[in-house]
């Protein structure tokens, strides 16, 4: 045995504890500290906090059983998983939306929508700008930083119809899509209450939803039809897809290869850009009561919400498309309320929440789990909600009665 | 009351209430292991403890000799920090040397109690602040070149654009 005064030559220091020691103090520090600053501290810390064990333990502990959506997919992987970036997204998540009465500032704008608010997206400049359309046939730019409630840009007159959807095609430009059988590309940077469109592709009847990407844009139609675009070439059309009976409700498009439609024929049909052809159709539950209303991929799941009080996972690795769970969601008005929670927007823009939103003006703040736990209820105006987007801590919200509301993390 | 001799690295010793002592599984164990009874005057070894170190233990000990044990299992429960009573804030407010001691004791003796709200108190020391500062508070260098630090930022792009 060592004699006393040999046991303790050094000063202790963080540095020097032993190594259960160090992490047991990493426990109680957020991974946002963590990852952002001890991690940097120097190279002992980094190879400590760099380990993607340390965070595979801390997402565990934090969901002790319960299925997790995108540990539920074919092409998950333990050991590459990023947990790392999974735990800071959950914990930041909750951290933002546990407490969002003190953690976020609230402003509605109000004022230049007279009619339902059906869109509303955040521009991809860290989502300081927003774009809100309406029944008005207007569009409205948005600063979010701004605690006045004027719109930068107030365009009347957009379209000559009802606009039903909104979508960043890029970083300075956006679409717009309408009643009046038009899909609009518009310029973000000098957008005004003069601005024409840059391009308009005309459909055969009223467009009810628009998705796209690099050089492809897709418009879901009032008939039941799929239309798909080449802004480089927005004369003709790249293809036309009939794989439903009645009007398609959304679109979401699947990593690069893939279109998924959501139909009022009750069906969802998943189709394969590289050939144009149809993958699958299929309904969200056999007896196929329930109408799928809004989708939305991340990491490999596409999350559906239904017209019906349930959200349903669907596994999207490797072009497979199987259901992987479908959960009922708690009614807005309790589950005794007679009343059905209708999702009419879903968002994943991240592993740490799911958002979703519907019919009594509730926005769920919901943690990727099966069940879900709730993370926030949050019932502001009461107001149907139409359109969510979330991007950066920043969420914004279209409401049926012309209102559009943001939150930001402060 | 039964009591107990607790001798620190440097060879003082100090003598304990069992039931207080008991807080410290490594304690406990020892005497238990060794059968030691309410008369004996063997005295506990603690080689890694010094006395001004294990008289901040004791007191700590003493001051929880009634709480209820610590929950064995911390599945699934938040770590939080911001629970820390204000009697611990209190005994806590010492130089940093003393504070990484008594983590090290706590450690050592195996006192969840006293373990859990000195790693809290560290982590508060760690929380929310810079790299910078973070050496700065714990007078660490740093030892990453330029080249390196980039890297790292790059391996932590996504933390950018979330």
């Amino acid at each position: 045995m060592d004699s006393p005064e040999d046991v303790r030559v050094d000063k202790v220091s963080l540095d020097s504890f032993p190594i259960e020691v160090f992490l047991m103090i990493c426990d109680y520090v957020d991974a946002n500290t963590l990852i952002q600053s001890l991690m940097f501290v120097n190279k002992q810390f980094y190879g400590i906090i760099g380990d993607n064990y340390l965070w595979k333990r801390r997402a565990l502990r934090k969901y002790n059983g319960s299925d997790v959506a995108f540990m539920l997919t074919d092409s998950y992987n333990e050991n590459t998983f990023n947990w790392k970036q999974f735990v800071w997204h959950t914990e930041l998540e909750e951290d933002c939306w546990s407490n969002y009465e003190t953690n976020t500032t609230n402003t509605v704008f109000r004022g230049p929508h007279f009619s339902e608010v059906d869109a509303v997206i955040l521009t991809k400049d860290r989502g300081d700008l927003c774009l809100s359309a309406s029944r008005d046939r207007s569009i409205c730019l948005w600063n979010t930083l701004d605690t006045v409630t004027n719109p930068v840009v107030h365009k009347s007159d957009s379209h000559t119809g009802w606009i039903w959807d909104l979508e960043t095609y890029d970083e300075n430009n956006f679409l717009s899509c309408s009643w009046d059988s038009s899909v609009k590309l518009w310029n973000l940077s000098n957008f005004s209450q003069d601005s024409e469109p840059l391009l308009t592709f005309a459909a055969d009847t009223a467009v009810l939803s628009i998705t796209s990407k690099n050089n492809f844009i897709a418009a879901g139609l009032y008939t039941p039809k799929v239309i798909a675009f080449d802004p480089r070439e927005h004369e003709k059309r790249l293809f036309e897809l009939n794989a439903h009976t009645r009007s398609i409700i959304d679109l979401c498009l699947v990593e690069d290869n893939y279109l998924v439609s959501l139909s009022e024929d009750k069906t969802l049909s998943i189709c394969d850009l590289r050939t144009h052809s149809t993958l699958k159709s299929l309904h969200l539950t056999q007896r196929g009561s329930k109408f799928p209303m809004c989708a939305s991929y991340y990491d490999n799941v596409l999350f559906i919400g239904d017209s019906r009080d349930y959200m349903h996972w669907m596994d999207c690795s490797n072009g497979m498309f199987d259901m992987l769970k479908t959960m009922k969601l708690l009614r807005p008005h309790g589950n005794d309320s007679q009343r059905r929670y209708k999702l009419n927007s879903i968002k994943c823009t991240n592993y740490g929440s799911i958002i979703t939103g519907g019919n009594e003006g509730a926005i769920y703040i919901i943690t990727p789990t099966c069940p879900p736990r709730i993370i926030a209820k949050i019932i502001d105006c009461g107001s149907e909600i139409t359109s969510i987007d979330y991007q950066n801590n920043t969420l914004v919200v279209g409401y049926v009665n012309s209102d559009v509301q943001v939150w930001k993390k402060k | 009351m039964p009591m107990i001799k607790l001798q620190s690295s440097d060879g003082e010793v100090f003598q304990v209430d069992f039931e207080i002592a008991k807080a410290s599984v490594t304690i406990k164990t020892m005497v238990e292991d060794l059968g030691l009874e309410e008369e004996d005057e063997e005295i506990v070894p603690l080689p890694n403890v010094n006395a001004g170190i294990l008289k901040k233990v004791i007191q700590w000990a003493t001051y929880h000799k009634d709480d209820p044990p610590p929950p064995e299992d911390d599945e699934g429960r938040e770590k939080r920090t911001d629970d820390i009573s204000s009697w611990d804030a209190d005994f806590l407010k010492v130089d940093q040397g003393t504070l990484f001691e008594l983590i090290l004791a706590a450690n050592y003796l195996d006192i969840k109690g006293l373990l859990d709200v000195t790693c809290k108190t560290v982590a508060n020391m760690i929380k929310g602040k810079t790299p910078e500062e973070i050496r700065k508070t714990f007078n660490i260098k740093n030892d990453f070149t330029a080249a390196e630090e980039d890297q790292v930022r790059k391996e932590n792009e996504w933390c950018e654009e979330k």
